[in-house]
């Protein structure tokens, strides 16, 4: 038990040797394959983080693409909307114009079948008048009745106008039979053929030569012609006036 | 067993040079950890073995214990500390061969040791923080400390040779004696409490070796630079 300075000095030259041996035989290995492994798992964790890194970059890409591509896709449809509003608004305007065509059309259509229906109310109202009025004034239609008609064309020839005095005497003055042609519905009197003489030479202003004859169609009344000019005072020639001004 | 078993015995002499078991164990163990590493460092693979995974789990675990203890000078006492757990767990195991005996029964081994860890710690005090940095630190806080500073690095020396030498003595004469009194087979569970001691005991010196270490270091860097912020290494933990 007592201290040997031979073991004493060997063993701490043993040891220092041992240092030496295991340093360089089994911790600097050692360390130097841990090192290595930790260098690998290391660059194996860089390249995993790098691919995350790429990954996530690809990520973002993609949400940005996808997000431009929304944005896009949003815009194109505020366009296809605006397109499709402004076509709309078109074609609705084209629509009301063309119904406001349509309805002016269907308006003129309307007022002129209204009018030609009023035109032959009209008409039918003036034929079956004058069909009336004929049968009227046939059937009230009398020697006195055309004495009467007589006497008003004898009271309204001197008031003749200007303009028709003249046409009366142009016509008497370039008569090639001259002679006046004046037919009447029943026989006139001497008195009214004399009366009726004269107020013709009046209002020719020249002398007039009359010749009478009875034509029936006249109902009542006389009709005067004298060459270019005639002049009716008769119910025949009255109820057509009325159906042609109704016309 | 013959009781001078229990002691160291000299095998032969070379001159003035006297050689006792205990140097030749060690020489043994010397061999066997050189051929180990050698032949575990030989083919370091990638994806390694149970042997391998061992021999990496433990070197990583001391380097784990070194570098808790300095952060800053880890690289420098590493060697030092590492080989003294490894030689000390080999030798206070090697008792458990028959027919060998442990070096660290043999008050020779364990003061050589001893006297190493006390050389280191001034070594690598010197090392770290210089020669006059490291020396005024025996001066604080008060010169009037300074013998009891140099009791101490002595008494602490002395006890981390008596402490290993005393433990594992104790160990192999308890189980002589066990066989003495019991028979062959009876100190078994002796020698299981062998095997833990062994590895507390190696581990309670190398450890201790560490904290002196890390002591100078940091004494000696407080006795440069004193003041709260300093970068130094951790105050260690024994």
């Amino acid at each position: 038990m007592e201290l040997d300075w031979s073991t004493f000095l060997l063993e701490i030259v043993n040891f220092l040797i041992l240092i030496w041996i295991l340093k360089h035989f089994l911790y600097r290995p050692v360390r130097a394959s841990i090192e290595a492994r930790r260098e690998r798992v290391a660059a194996a964790l860089e390249q995993a983080e790098a691919a995350r890194a790429e990954a996530e970059q690809a990520r973002a890409g993609l949400e940005a693409q996808r997000e431009a591509l929304a944005q896009e896709r949003g815009e194109a449809r505020a366009g296809l909307e605006r397109e499709l509003a402004a076509e709309r608004e078109r074609r609705l305007t084209a629509l009301a114009e063309e119904l406001e065509r349509e309805r002016e059309k269907a308006q003129a259509l309307a007022e002129r079948e209204r009018t030609e229906t009023e035109r032959r109310t009209q008409e039918a109202a003036l034929a079956l008048a004058g069909r009336f009025a004929g049968r009227l004034l046939g059937a009230i239609a009398s020697p006195e009745l055309e004495a009467q008609l007589i006497d008003l064309v004898i009271d309204q020839l001197p008031d003749l106008p200007e303009q028709r005095r003249e046409d009366l005497a142009t016509a008497v003055a370039h008569n090639d039979a001259a002679e006046v042609q004046v037919q009447s519905a029943y026989p006139v009197t001497e008195y009214r053929r004399q009366a009726l003489a004269d107020a013709l030479r009046q209002a020719a202003g020249q002398d007039v030569a009359c010749s009478f004859s009875l034509e029936p169609a006249l109902i009542a009344g006389l009709s005067i012609d004298a060459g270019a000019l005639l002049l009716g005072a008769n119910l025949r020639d009255e109820l057509r006036f009325f159906a042609e001004a109704g016309q | 067993m013959e009781p001078d078993a229990m002691f160291a015995q000299t095998l032969f002499r070379l001159g003035p040079v006297v050689i006792r078991d205990t140097v030749a164990t060690t020489w043994l163990l010397m061999l066997l950890l050189w051929g180990g590493a050698w032949l575990v460092s030989r083919h370091m693979l990638t994806r390694p073995g149970l042997v391998q995974t061992a021999v990496e789990g433990a070197v990583t675990a001391m380097e784990d214990a070194v570098r808790q203890a300095l952060p800053h000078h880890a690289e420098m006492v590493m060697p030092f500390v590492m080989t003294l757990w490894t030689f000390l767990v080999a030798a206070n195991l090697v008792g458990l061969i028959p027919g060998l005996h442990s070096p660290t029964r043999d008050l020779s081994a364990t003061a050589a040791l001893a006297v190493l860890v006390f050389l280191s710690v001034h070594w690598f005090g010197i090392r770290a923080v210089g020669l006059k940095d490291y020396l005024r630190h025996y001066l604080s806080p008060t010169p009037i400390l300074l013998p009891f500073h140099i009791i101490s690095e002595i008494t602490r020396s002395l006890a981390l040779a008596v402490r290993l030498f005393g433990n594992m003595m104790s160990l192999e004469l308890v189980a002589l004696l066990l066989v003495w009194v019991g028979g062959l087979l009876v100190p078994i569970p002796i020698l299981m409490l062998h095997i833990i001691e062994a590895l507390v005991q190696a581990y309670i010196f190398g450890m201790l070796a560490l904290v002196y270490i890390a002591g100078a270091i940091q004494t000696g860097a407080l006795a440069e630079r004193p003041g709260p912020d300093t970068e130094q290494d951790a105050e260690p933990q024994p």
